[in-house]
């Protein structure tokens, strides 16, 4: 059976990951839901984030 | 309530007695501090926090002060054959690869400017610092190069308990540069250093909240909470940018500006003993 | 001078009560200094530094919590001791009291039969986090724009490689195991697959369905581009697979703009081959191309949910073109409207806050009524040049960039469109506005109580003017949806829009008026 064939027949939990008004409508539905509060890493700074580019 | 998870310290010591009671010091949402009967520190996160020296998980997350209350005495399942544990050291970290001079330097240098870019301004990073602080910080980076344990000491007394939260700043600060020490002189043994976290330890005897000096005491043993030995385990193992990044995140969403504090301690000393070690000033600086 | 302390001993605050404190006493900006700490010798040195130590606080000691501050006179220091005390106080912290991590990984460690990733976050991020998701083994679905094209086709095909699902880049719509996610309404479970590429679209579709005696099994959502020559329907493709063999799904609706005619193709290529029956909206697309790979094609939304729905039920499905009501009934109330314009009143205004509910408005429109200016018109000579301002007969699409930038998207405020409600009934060349109303998850709980003010200003307006403003509208909504769709259909009555049961038939009534007025 295809991967997305067994998500068809499991309970669908998901991982919520930006706007949370997603998250609340999935809990006011009594969906299985965690919410990422999710936050640019190198505080949204491509420099930054260049830097960690250096790494071998 | 059930105890799932501990950390392998605790566990070893509460197994040489029966089953005693523990008295509540600190209750917050999702964490609890006791005392032992004999004033060991131990505390108590909800399910999904990161474990803490001395620490214990439990398996719910509910607002733990409603089944705690200050001054309380309570007995804990600590003695559940079921409980899984964990060792929070940061000298028995084993790793496959170790990271070249080249990439510590690279995230060190990723870790300073974040730190620069993101700051809370409470953190010690933005915030300005009195005279006196100044003048201490100045000293304990002097005695550190020098490796001389009394100056580091009358450095720390001049620093600890300074700053807002459960645990100041400083301490937060000192915490981890001890902890980067550690595990860098467990990891590069060669670096020679005589171990200043025992007199950092003293100094703050007295000066500090308990809280705060049980963090540097567990430090001095190179003990750390769950995601600070994460963190040190990607900065000295070769990981990916990703990883590394991910892992420095975690740390920095401790606390209001302990993650911030404490990792600026870890990047100042990282950035000393790379120095060191490449004697004088590093190419990459 | 308003020196004041506050001490609690033995006590412990977390950090985030801390910073409420910290950030109450900043706020007012009338305190001039201010310590809040625990009592150590340090920070009590610094309190005094500071001009702060109180009498109260040399008794203290490490482990006793502290405010030390210092106010101009205006302020009253009891009442702002008092504040503190309060916000130390409170039981409750925060409503959820769910752990929130950080990162995906860290919430696969909460969650680890997790499933599938749903990501909102901005586009330039989204490469990343979901190439990640992707490699846990999780199903994701994009609901941020601004992702390159190159970026979507990398994510795709890894997600093909995978056998997983990649709803995205900019994805509104799903619903997956009868849970809507993101902008997506509340579908009767059914025997009807779709895998859409255009939001309002499939929501049209689905709530359609679901008004015909119909349900859902599964509803995929695609992406805007999936049918774009450069991705070349990966998701759609995927998505035929998975509804083909998925029990429950006995019809396949596909919706989509129309395709690159190579990746057109390849989609029909592979609907020739199913074993169950495909309705396809290649919304405007070439019928006869459909109906040559043995598929369904359809004339509008409204008619793809009428076919699907006909052949769910194993009958054969005919055009559905006309009205609900009988079309002489719908004469008159034509007739109703057009008697009460002035002799100036001759152009339509269309206010859309779903895209390809503006498209097919666009498209019925430009047909029989000739050219339809836009903010994405059909050919470019038809452009507004001030998107903020209709010409002539005019259809805006008020959730593209040009009228979001920020602002939030008119399905979730609709305060932009109210205001431009408010801009068209001023206008006394107008006769007509034209409009959808778009419930379900996702979308603002009272969508239709926000326009009602705007609907009554523009009307009056034009009757003081001596003339009738007719608007027009069909509502996007089922009962299943947490809005009350009786409710957002009688307000709208009372406020004099009429109510036509889908935005095909609100269009042709449009159409008509246009058509009885020349």
């Amino acid at each position: 059976m295809s991967k997305i064939n067994e998500l068809f027949d499991s309970e669908l939990r998901v991982i919520n990951v930006g706007l949370e008004s997603f998250s609340k409508e999935l809990k006011m539905q009594k969906k299985a839901v965690v919410h990422v509060e999710w936050k640019p890493v190198a505080g949204g700074n491509k420099k930054l984030a260049d830097i960690l580019n250096q790494l071998s | 309530m059930r105890i799932e998870m501990m950390d392998h310290h605790l566990q070893r010591q509460l197994s040489h007695e029966g089953n005693r009671p523990f008295t509540v010091h600190s209750v917050f949402t999702h964490a609890c501090n006791f005392l032992t009967e004999e004033g060991v520190w131990v505390t108590i996160v909800s399910q999904h926090r990161r474990l803490p020296p001395n620490g214990m998980r439990i398996d719910h997350n509910r607002d733990l002060r409603t089944q705690f209350k200050q001054g309380e005495r309570v007995f804990l399942p600590v003695k559940d054959p079921e409980i899984r544990v964990m060792k929070l050291d940061v000298t028995s970290l084993s790793m496959k690869e170790k990271e070249t001079r080249r990439n510590q330097s690279i995230k060190l240098e990723y870790m300073k400017a974040c730190l620069d870019e993101k700051g809370m301004p409470e953190s010690l990073v933005k915030r300005e610092l009195p005279g006196g602080i100044e003048g201490s910080l100045r000293l304990l980076e002097q005695s550190l190069d020098k490796n001389s344990l009394e100056a580091v000491k009358k450095a720390a007394q001049g620093l600890i308990g300074f700053g807002s939260g459960l645990t100041p700043s400083m301490d937060d600060y000192l915490t981890g540069r001890i902890l980067m020490w550690k595990a860098w002189s467990t990891n590069f043994p060669e670096t020679a250093e005589e171990d200043y976290s025992r007199v950092i330890e003293e100094a703050g005897r007295g000066k500090t909240t308990a809280a705060s000096e049980w963090m540097i005491r567990f430090a001095a043993e190179g003990r750390c909470s769950e995601e600070i030995l994460c963190f040190i385990d990607c900065f000295f193992a070769k990981s990916s940018g990703r990883e590394f990044e991910e892992a420095f995140h975690e740390v920095l969403q401790i606390g209001s500006t302990s993650g911030e504090d404490l990792m600026l301690g870890m990047v100042k000393e990282g950035t000393r003993l790379l120095k060191k070690v490449e004697g004088g000033s590093s190419k990459w600086d | 001078m308003g020196l004041k302390s506050y001490v609690k001993k033995n006590s412990y605050y977390d950090s985030v009560v801390l910073m409420q404190v910290t950030k109450e006493l900043k706020k007012s900006g009338e305190i001039d200094e201010v310590i809040v700490g625990m009592g150590t010798e340090l920070n009590k040195e610094l309190a005094g530094n500071l001009g702060l130590l109180t009498d109260e606080l040399k008794e203290i000691t490490a482990n006793d919590f502290f405010v030390a501050l210092d106010g101009k006179d205006t302020v009253d220091m009891d009442e702002v001791l008092v504040a503190i005390k309060e916000l130390l106080n409170k039981k409750k912290t925060s409503e959820d009291e769910d752990y929130r991590p950080a990162t995906v990984k860290s919430a696969l460690k909460v969650m680890p039969e997790a499933n599938l990733a749903l990501f909102s976050i901005p586009g330039e991020y989204a490469f990343d986090e979901v190439k990640k998701a992707l490699n846990e083994g999780l199903h994701v679905m994009l609901f941020s724009d601004n992702v390159s094209m190159e970026d979507e086709k990398t994510l795709k095909d890894l997600a093909k490689e995978k056998g997983l699902l990649m709803m995205g880049p900019d994805c509104g719509t799903a619903i997956i195991n009868h849970t809507p996610l993101a902008f997506a309404n509340v579908i009767k479970p059914g025997n009807i697959g779709i895998v859409g590429a255009s939001g309002t679209g499939t929501q049209e579709v689905s709530v359609l369905i679901d008004k015909f005696g119909g349900g859902t099994s599964q509803v995929i959502g695609t992406g805007g581009r999936d049918l774009k020559e450069e991705i070349g329907g990966t998701m759609m493709l995927m998505g035929i697979d998975a509804l083909e063999a998925d029990e429950k799904t006995e019809v396949i609706v596909l919706i989509s703009k129309p395709p690159h005619i190579s990746v057109a193709k390849r989609i029909l290529e592979r609907v020739k081959k199913c074993k169950k029956p495909v309705v396809v909206d290649f919304i405007g697309g070439d019928q006869e191309m459909i109906r040559s790979y043995g598929a369904y094609p359809c004339i509008s939304l409204e008619d793809t949910a009428h076919k699907a729905v006909a052949l769910g039920k194993r009958e054969t499905p005919g055009d559905f073109t006309g009205f609900s009501m009988e079309e002489r009934a719908i004469d008159d109330m034509v007739e109703n409207e057009v008697k009460q314009y002035s002799s100036s009143q001759k152009y339509l205004r269309g206010l859309y806050t779903g895209g390809t509910l503006a498209d097919e408005a666009i498209m019925f429109l430009s047909e029989s009524v000739g050219g339809i200016y836009s903010n994405k018109p059909k050919s470019p000579e038809l452009k507004l040049e001030d998107v903020f301002k209709s010409k002539e007969h005019t259809v805006v699409d008020l959730g593209e960039d040009e009228f979001t930038i920020g602002k939030p998207h008119p399905m979730i405020d609709p305060s932009n469109r109210a205001e431009r409600m408010s801009q068209e009934g001023k206008d006394d060349e107008v006769a007509v506005v034209l409009m959808d109303m778009v419930l379900g998850y996702g979308s603002h709980e009272d969508p239709a109580g926000e326009m009602l003010e705007s609907i009554r200003e523009a009307k009056e307006a034009m009757a003081a003017g001596g003339g009738h403003l007719t608007v027009v509208a069909s509502v996007c909504g089922t009962e299943g949806d947490p809005q009350d769709l009786e409710e957002t259909e009688s307000k709208l009555k009372d406020a004099g829009v009429i109510l036509l049961p889908s935005n095909a038939q609100a269009v042709k009534f449009a159409v008509k008026i246009m058509n009885r007025m020349s």
